[in-house]
């Protein structure tokens, strides 16, 4: 601890000298250019892997939020500009240069403009107060004391040193620093400052009982509760306002039934049945999420309730270690030999039958929930059951795109019915 | 027999039996049989990370990654057209103009990603891995059998972090490469291939760099059986025939 000190001082000191509510030039010198140089080509290197979400609605509605609240860039480097990742997990990070990226799984997440708001203005002041040069400066003294190179997460690799602290983290100074000035920002404009710690709120949420979680910016970050309760008592005393949520329900509703999917195809199923049940509690009338729903039930697979207040840190990294170590076929045959395991996976089976069943007495041409039947019927071993649900579904949606790959499970299920007689 | 020249057949025996594993690892039985091995293939772009280690920090070369990606591919897709199959190379171009291909892509990718790094050499034959509808989705949006992802990783390091890191250990140069073909039909993984490549300590032009790349994707496909598109096991049953079938055998 001792060590961080001077850096941290460091830190203090520019940090006061911007204090007032606007933050001075920092000049860069040439090393420091190449972090702006690699933070422009990360666009092109995210668009080369597809990585770029670009549906036309979400896409404007981050850029027209990030665009109302950034502040005149003070240096010639930054140039403020948004853009949405295609990935589940909740992140957002902000670059050197200006370019903010907000995934897909976190956007999914917020319930209305002012929280996108209040995650944009904690962003654009990382960019604003340099958070990125300061500790790309603090990281090259602590690596030249250590040697060491690390790397991190996904994209680990491929980011350079300079880089990894805008994306994976800040000290936690900085991230105060960013939420305090958010909460300024947030007061400048038309949106509601209250949502900063909504958003801190929703990020706190572990619903997997793993640990830790999968490294971002703010799973690294324990104190991100604290972080809630700091920015909570700083709101306090602010009325509060209007939400925004018309608009961006329609803009992200696409993306929160992916990001759904996502989760129960990552084998994430608690976050996907929780982000489900929170749809249909607001949808309660909407097939295409009550089918999410029971597609989430699908994906819990033999996994209980979790009961995370009883789950030890030690508990959270064996989960973890089991699930890095072993395929999700693996985890479940495991888990269906004991009668723990069976009964849950005889439950869930059962909640999902029953959510298609819903979709299908409101509406009995909806083709999805049909193969969702069909799926629990076959992890049922309810051949011919399985084999009806698949025969509605292309009945109903003959064009599915997935029809190959039901036609194939119907071929499968056929020669079993036919072997059976 | 002579304890010595019993001792020498057995060692040529020995030796013969496991050369012959290593040409059949990272295949399974199916693919090398003929079973499941594919008539056409997608590529998918190869995630390039090329990096430039330094005493103090490490640059990623972005673009360098972006260009040396689609090198390796087409050179990947150049010898798999040699041996027999149907290539398809899937660039970036052509997935950001295409919504749907391009979630599927993603999708496909991610599934990969998380099968692959439970992977293990052993287990390949066993059939335990499997990417998922994601990935048959994917192939049957391209019309092709099989899928191929593949990652290379090349690290420069200058000869004064070499040096560093021998004093004191760290990251030293090198190159690798690694292709995976899922099947389209069940998403399950059928080959795994590795190459490595030893760089020497130094700046590298991108003529060299090029040059490793080359040596990647040959090491990656060496190994790999030409197409054989008799022994693949076709579904002969037309869709409405099963369809009609199922029927009849719900109703009795």
């Amino acid at each position: 601890m001792r060590r961080a000190l001077p850096w941290l001082a460091g830190l203090a000191c520019v940090s006061a000298a911007s204090a007032g509510g606007v933050y001075e030039p920092v000049s860069i010198d040439k090393d420091e250019w190449r972090l702006i140089e690699e933070s422009k080509d990360l666009e092109g290197w995210f668009s080369a892997q597809s990585l770029l979400y670009m549906e036309p609605k979400a896409l404007e509605l981050v850029r027209r939020v990030g665009h109302e609240i950034r502040p005149q860039p003070t240096d010639d480097y930054i140039e403020y500009e948004f853009f949405v990742l295609r990935d589940p997990s909740p992140n957002a990070f902000a670059l050197p240069n200006g370019h903010v990226y907000i995934h897909t799984g976190m956007l999914a997440r917020l319930d209305d403009e002012d929280q996108l708001a209040a995650l944009l203005a904690h962003e654009i002041n990382h960019v604003a107060g340099h958070h990125g040069i300061l500790e790309h400066r603090a990281t090259r003294k602590k690596t030249i004391a250590g040697m060491v190179i690390g790397s991190l997460g996904p994209w680990g690799g491929m980011i350079s040193l300079g880089l990894q602290t805008s994306i994976y983290g800040y000290s936690r100074e900085l991230e105060q620093e960013a939420d305090d000035r958010a909460i300024e920002v947030l007061l400048a404009s038309r949106y509601d400052p209250h949502a900063l710690p909504d958003v801190l709120d929703i990020l706190g949420r572990d619903y997997e009982g793993l640990s830790p979680r999968t490294p971002t910016v703010w799973s690294t970050h324990p104190e991100v509760r604290a972080r809630a309760e700091t920015s909570r008592a700083l709101v306090a005393g602010e009325p509060r306002r209007e939400r925004h949520g018309d608009g961006f329900e329609a803009a992200v509703m696409d993306m929160r039934a992916m990001t759904i999917e996502d989760y129960v195809q990552d084998d994430f199923p608690h976050t996907a049945v929780a982000l489900a049940e929170s749809l249909v509690a607001r949808y309660p009338s909407d097939l295409a999420v009550l089918t999410l729903l029971g597609d989430a039930w699908q994906g819990m697979g033999a996994q209980g309730p979790l009961d995370l207040e009883s789950l030890s840190d030690s508990d959270k990294r064996h989960n973890l270690r089991d699930r890095a170590r072993k395929t999700r076929a693996q985890r479940l045959a495991e888990a269906l030999e004991t009668e723990e395991g069976r009964a849950a996976y005889a439950a869930n089976l059962q909640l999902a039958e029953e959510t298609y069943q819903r979709v299908i007495a409101a509406d009995a041409t909806f083709a999805p929930a049909y193969r969702g039947l069909g799926e629990v019927y076959e992890q049922q071993a309810r051949t011919r059951d399985a084999a009806e649900a698949y025969l509605n579904y292309i009945k109903q949606a003959p064009a599915a795109p997935d029809r190959p790959i039901v036609m194939s499970r119907l071929r499968l299920l056929t020669t079993q019915l036919k072997v059976g007689q | 027999m002579d304890i010595k020249l019993r001792a020498v057949v057995i060692l040529a025996a020995a030796l013969g039996c496991s050369t012959a594993a290593f040409a059949e690892r990272g295949f399974t039985n199916e693919f090398l049989s003929g079973a499941t091995r594919p008539k056409s293939i997608a590529l998918l772009p190869a995630e390039a990370t090329i990096t430039r280690q330094q005493v103090i920090e490490t640059t990623g070369l972005i673009d360098e990654s972006v260009v040396f990606g689609a090198q390796f591919n087409a050179d990947v897709a150049k010898v798999l057209a040699d041996k027999g199959y149907e290539v398809q190379i899937v660039d970036s171009d052509r997935i950001n103009a295409d919504r749907a291909l391009q979630e599927y892509v993603v999708d496909a990718k991610r599934a990969y990603d998380e099968m692959i790094a439970r992977y293990r050499p052993k287990k390949l034959p066993d059939r335990i891995y499997n990417a998922g509808d994601s990935a048959r989705l994917l192939a049957s949006h391209l019309g092709v059998d099989a899928i191929a992802f593949s990652k290379l990783s090349i690290t420069i390091t200058p000869a004064g972090k070499a040096i560093v890191s021998a004093l004191i250990g760290g990251t030293t140069s090198g190159a690798n490469s690694m292709i995976g073909i899922v099947d389209g039909d069940t998403a399950d993984l059928e080959v795994v291939q590795i190459a490595i490549a030893i760089v020497a300590p130094g700046e590298k032009t991108p003529e060299e760099i090029a040059a490793y790349v080359a040596t990647l994707a040959a090491g990656n496909t060496k190994r790999l059986p030409g197409a054989d598109p008799s022994q693949r096991i076709e579904v002969a049953v037309s869709d409405d025939e099963v369809l009609d079938e199922a029927e009849t055998l719900i109703r009795e």
